[in-house]
């Protein structure tokens, strides 16, 4: 990769400032952007926005199609759909954010720690990493989650432990390029100690492709707490989550089919999005792969 | 290499190809379908059966229903004890010792004739055995021996006077073969491999074929006693998702497949299916542990329930499709069930006025408390069933309004249970329900001594009652026993009895004869069955 | 080479006895019992007395340690809920999982290699627009809810295939039959990898298309065609290969899910309901010889290496 060797003649951008530069004249990427944007905040407003209480309850008004108070109609408690679809998100966006940093900060924790330390510290981790790897991992998280109860904390736990292992790799293989590139042994000749030059200048030369994996793992995360969900393992009742609503309505499939399509919605738009920007990242990191 | 590649995926290309134009030539699938499954029954099980009666589950019950008999079975109309493998029975005058005369036409699916010995054989040395455990050995517990009179008579006798012997003899007791299984040793006994891989029974139909995962089916037998059933087989699918079973059912794989009040509206655009709401000794309710405050004070039990609107529940979640309940004994037993008893309408001022009484007042935050303890109650449930779901999530509400700080855990069942039946029971309220055998007697459930009592219930008046209805035998007296029974247990209100539902079950108007009473019973009553058209 | 192989196996070796002692872990973790001890009408005693006879009672290294002996000498016990040897069931099993896995691979290839070829010849075409634009819809759409939807299409409304199952049960079990059972099966848990494969073959091959050896080849007078075909595609194997390999044991784990949607006879529906009913026998039997596939399958793509890449060399 030598994308970040000027051309003679031209001013040094930062490697960061350079792949915004490119990120900008991706449009589906700046779309995306957006619209995540907007639906992050838009949860995040819910308890301003939603026009009702998420868990109120009222039998009498189950089930009823869009009205004037309620925009998007009734779930099967009669609670309000738009209300919980905003309380939902916060949920399902919750649960993909925090288990993408938990996931993040371990694969930094072991890539760094395994490139820079070498010898017996790296043969010990990249061997966890790659046993982790070659291990039906959602296979044995479903197990996990199964047999220990689906609690918030236990699914953030489970996707973030089963999907840490790239980014190790890839932090690994990026401190394995840099420590020896000029700065940084000039640093490490300047007597700064080990982890402060790993902090300082190692890791942030990987930021690009730890946030690539980041904005890939949101979706990824997303979409198996929807996938746990079908198989009651997702976020429980009476919280709501995309997945669980989703979940919930296949039962209304064919009565009341407004219930599956907005949560469903969502929960495509917002991995689609994710996929999108973490893509067009990925090819502004990295251009060699986006031009010709 | 790439050519290799390339060609390879080329042929499994061609092969996904090949198989939807096939699909597409071959006809509709229920055509298929319905070839390959003439004159064949099909239902749904959630799990592979394990075609051994000694131990629980449902799929397990559900195929050794017709694989097996029992001594007594209930009647299609009003569930009473009539015979099965038994004939007919008469009680001593010491009121402990039975005598049953068997069927003398009866043959095991390998020929062997059945007589008394594998009935003795049966409850001695799997019912009652320790080493083998049956999980329904609390209902025939109270069995002290059994003697062979000859080949086809057998003597029972009991410990204690036990009015309800027959209706348990019916209930998921089915007899097993002595001449395969004598010679087995106890380990041998509690899971005998072999036996399992090709079971024998006196049922209307024998093992055909257990392929995991799939089905199990299952052949008329030509022998069986009431003679060869209509059917030519009963095929039970291994089908877990209730979409898929729906699916099914709409396709035509499947006959019959007991639906949720969700599902109602879907399975009502099926034209070839009907719905049938059936009765079934049942009921759902909602459990307090009683050893515990608050539930301790009966005000407040009474209270909680004055708070909940039953009548919304019902016609809401149930859809209408049952009966508020007013006690543990279900109306199905019409001899011994009254609801001339103290009943608990929707009435939200009564139940403050009884937490007032009972000392829990409403806070500035609207919550109750006594001695400055808020009156903070969590209500369990277990995950997946959405009539139970619902039930706790609107209970939840309906006690918040009367200012109780309720919440609602769901976890899955087996988690529940395993609680629940921790002692000390940990939990302080959830909801969940008993389906029980067709007889009034509760011991097992509300009897201080009852191994069933999970609500941590004693009573010493009510012990007195239930102990006497066991011990009496004329069903005048034993009905008067019951009222009284059922009076004392509605004004205790030890649990909020909520709803005998109906099982709503989904049957393609193709099947003939099916006897409209729960599918556990109507299993028991399958010679008559037949597909028509 | 045999000793890049023994090593190799070695490691598996061992990583499989880790994966058994976490699931171990796991499963006496778990709340609650397997559900043979919690029927509802069965009394606390019987529950008891059960427990002792299943060994449950027993101090968990205990536990541990008889089971490992049992499974090294080829005997993983006896599923709570079936009654049968765990093996004998796996055994039944397993085939209709790999049966299933392979469709899905073998669909997923065979879509995405053309189509990654053709895009990476043509990027930022039409056509390379409406292949991603799939590819994302691919990756994007959950499980459960696409396989519902192709139930509902194709077997409830059109009529056309089955909506479950694997054979029509009390028909021949014929090839055809297989086919028409395995089609929407197949597609749910194909498409996810298809679109992934897609996106990595159009890298990889756009990758190669630059390289200079290429340009050189090009420049030889060497048609685009052959230039295709000849070099960018071989290369580009081996990144589908390696995709593959770590797709495998998600693969394996999405089964779990399309099984149960289809009331397909495989491992992943089983894996389910064995976790749910506290199977304890079947999910550790099950664990064991899922690792145990999908190990096997790496060690496999490795070797597949050495065949496509002259330059890897192991010793």
């Amino acid at each position: 990769m030598s994308t970040s060797i000027p051309a003679s003649g031209t001013i040094r951008r930062s490697p960061i400032g350079e792949v915004l530069a490119r990120l900008r004249r991706n449009r589906l990427a700046v779309a995306s952007l957006l619209v995540l944007a907007l639906l992050h905040l838009a949860v995040a407003l819910a308890p301003w926005l939603a026009p009702h209480d998420p868990e109120a309850v009222a039998l009498a008004e189950r089930l009823q199609p869009p009205s004037a108070s309620h925009w998007l109609g009734t779930d099967e408690y009669g609670r309000d759909v738009l209300t919980r679809l905003l309380y939902g998100g916060r949920v399902s966006l919750a649960v993909g954010l925090t288990s993408m940093v938990v996931s993040m900060v371990l694969g930094v924790a072991v890539g760094a720690a395994a490139g820079y330390a070498g010898g017996v510290t790296d043969v010990l981790l990249m061997r966890i990493t790659d046993g982790m790897l070659s291990v039906p991992l959602f296979f044995i998280a479903l197990m996990a989650l199964a047999l220990l109860g689906a609690s918030m904390l236990n699914l953030v736990a489970v996707i973030a432990l089963s999907s840490w292992m790239t980014v190790a790799r890839v932090v690994r293989a990026e401190v394995l390029r840099t420590r020896e590139l000029e700065f940084v042994a000039a640093a490490r000749a300047l007597g700064c100690s080990g982890w402060r030059i790993l902090a300082r200048h190692v890791v942030p030369q990987s930021i690009p492709s730890i946030t690539v994996a980041a904005t890939l793992g949101v979706a990824y995360a997303i979409l198996l707490e929807t996938s746990l969900s079908f198989l009651g393992l997702g976020v429980q009742p009476p919280a709501a989550s995309w997945g669980n609503m989703l979940s919930g309505a296949r039962t209304y499939l064919r009565t009341v089919p407004g219930l599956a399509i907005f949560p469903g919605i969502l929960i495509f738009i917002t991995v689609l999005c994710y996929n999108w920007f973490g893509d067009g990242l990925r090819d502004a990191i990295d251009p060699t792969l986006a031009e010709r | 290499m790439l050519e290799h590649v390339a060609k390879v995926a080329a042929r499994a290309a061609t092969v996904l190809g090949l198989a939807l134009v096939l699909a597409a030539t071959a006809g509709p699938v229920q055509q298929a379908a319905a070839q390959a499954a003439a004159n064949t029954f099909s239902l749904p099980i959630i799990d592979n059966a394990r075609m051994w009666p000694i131990v629980g589950g449902l799929p397990n019950i559900l195929v050794n229903k017709v694989l097996y008999s029992t001594l007594v079975k209930y009647d299609a109309k009003n569930l009473a004890p009539v015979g099965d493998l038994a004939e007919r029975w008469t009680l001593a005058d010491d009121r402990l010792t039975w005598t049953f005369a068997l069927r003398r036409n009866v043959t095991w699916h390998d020929g062997r004739p059945f007589t008394a010995r594998d009935v003795k054989f049966t409850i001695e040395r799997l019912w009652l055995n320790p080493q083998v455990a049956f999980f329904q050995r609390g209902n025939v517990a109270e069995i002290s021996r059994v003697e062979v009179v000859d080949d086809y008579t057998v003597r029972i006798v009991t410990r204690t006077p036990f009015a309800t012997l027959p209706v348990m003899l019916g209930y998921l007791a089915n007899i097993l073969p002595e001449h395969i299984l004598g010679t087995y040793t106890p380990d041998q006994l509690r899971n005998p491999v072999d036996f399992l891989r090709n079971p024998i029974g006196t049922g209307p139909f024998r093992y055909a074929e257990s392929v995991l995962g799939s089905h199990v089916r299952l052949v008329a037998y030509d022998r069986y006693f009431l003679g060869r059933p209509k059917l030519d087989a009963i095929v039970f699918r291994v089908v877990a998702d209730l979409e898929q079973q729906l699916a099914q059912l709409q396709t035509g794989q499947l006959d019959l497949m007991i639906i949720e009040p969700p599902q109602v509206a879907v399975v009502q655009r099926m034209p070839h299916v009907q719905i049938i709401d059936a009765p079934q000794v049942n009921y759902t309710f909602v459990g307090f542990n009683n050893k515990v405050e608050p539930f301790t004070d009966r005000k407040v039990r009474q209270a909680l329930t004055h708070a909940v609107d039953r009548k919304a529940i019902l016609d809401k979640i149930y859809l209408g499709k049952g009966r508020i309940a007013t006690g543990p004994i279900n109306p199905l037993l019409d001899w011994a069930y009254t609801d001339k008893v103290h009943q608990f309408p929707y009435n939200p001022e009564l139940a403050h006025k009884l937490l007032e009484e009972a000392g829990w007042s409403k806070g500035p935050d609207g919550i109750r408390r006594k001695a400055g303890q808020p009156l903070k109650i969590t209500l369990d449930v277990d995950r997946g069933n959405p009539v139970r779901e619902q039930t706790a999530v609107v209970v939840r509400q309906y006690w918040r309004d009367v200012g109780v700080d309720a919440d609602v855990r769901i976890s899955e069942f087996n988690a529940l249970l395993a609680r629940i039946r921790t002692r000390p029971n940990p939990l302080q309220a959830w909801t969940l329900w008993y389906i029980t055998p067709p007889d009034p007697d509760v011991m097992g459930y509300y009897h201080s001594t009852g191994t069933l009592n999970e609500f941590g219930y004693a009573n010493p008046e009510l012990d007195h009652l239930l102990e006497q209805g066991r011990a009496t035998f004329d069903v005048k007296a034993r009905a008067k026993i019951y009222h009284q029974a059922q009076k004392f247990m509605a004004w205790d209100a030890p649990v909020i009895f909520l709803v005998y539902p109906a099982e709503i079950q989904a049957l393609n108007r193709r099947v003939r004869g099916w006897a409209p009473i729960g599918y556990r019973d109507a299993l028991t009553h399958m010679t008559g069955v037949s597909i028509g058209r | 080479m045999l000793r890049y192989l023994i090593r190799r196996l070695i490691q598996t070796a061992v990583l499989l006895l880790v994966v058994s002692v976490v699931v171990f872990a796991l499963v006496l973790l778990a709340p609650g019992g397997p559900s043979i001890l919690l029927d509802r009408s069965m009394g606390a005693e019987e529950m008891a007395r059960m427990r002792s006879l299943l060994g449950l009672d027993q101090p968990l290294y205990v536990q541990y340690t008889r089971w490992l002996a049992q499974v090294l000498r080829g005997n993983m016990g006896v599923s709570y809920q079936a009654g049968l040897p765990v093996l004998e069931i796996i055994g039944q099993m397993l085939p209709n999982t790999l049966v299933l896995s392979a469709a899905a691979l073998a669909l997923a290839l065979a879509v995405a290699i053309p189509a990654g070829v053709v895009t990476a010849a043509r990027p930022y075409t039409a056509v390379d627009h409406a292949v991603t634009f799939f590819c994302f819809f691919g990756v994007s759409i959950p499980v459960f809810w696409y396989g519902l939807m192709l139930i509902v299409l194709f077997s409830v409304v059109l009529n056309w295939l089955p909506p479950g199952g694997m054979y029509t049960i009390g028909g021949p079990r014929t090839l055809a039959d297989l086919g028409r059972h395995l089609v929407l099966p197949a597609v749910v848990l194909g498409t996810a990898n298809m679109a992934l494969f897609t996106r990595y073959t159009r890298s990889s091959v756009m990758a190669v298309l630059r390289q200079d050896y290429l340009r050189t080849a090009r420049a030889k007078g060497l048609g685009q065609r052959s230039v295709l075909y000849k070099h960018a595609l071989r290369n580009a194997l081996i990144t589908i290969v390696t995709v593959v390999a770590l797709q495998l044991p998600r693969l394996v784990g999405g089964a779990a899910i399309t099984e149960t949607v289809f009331a397909w006879p495989g491992m992943g529906s089983l894996a389910v309901r064995a976790a749910f009913e506290r199977d304890y026998p079947m999910i550790m039997g099950i664990t064991l010889v899922i690792s145990t596939v999908v190990a096997a399958s790496n060690l496999l793509v490795d070797l597949v290496y050495v065949y496509l890449d002259p330059r890897i060399r192991y010793d």
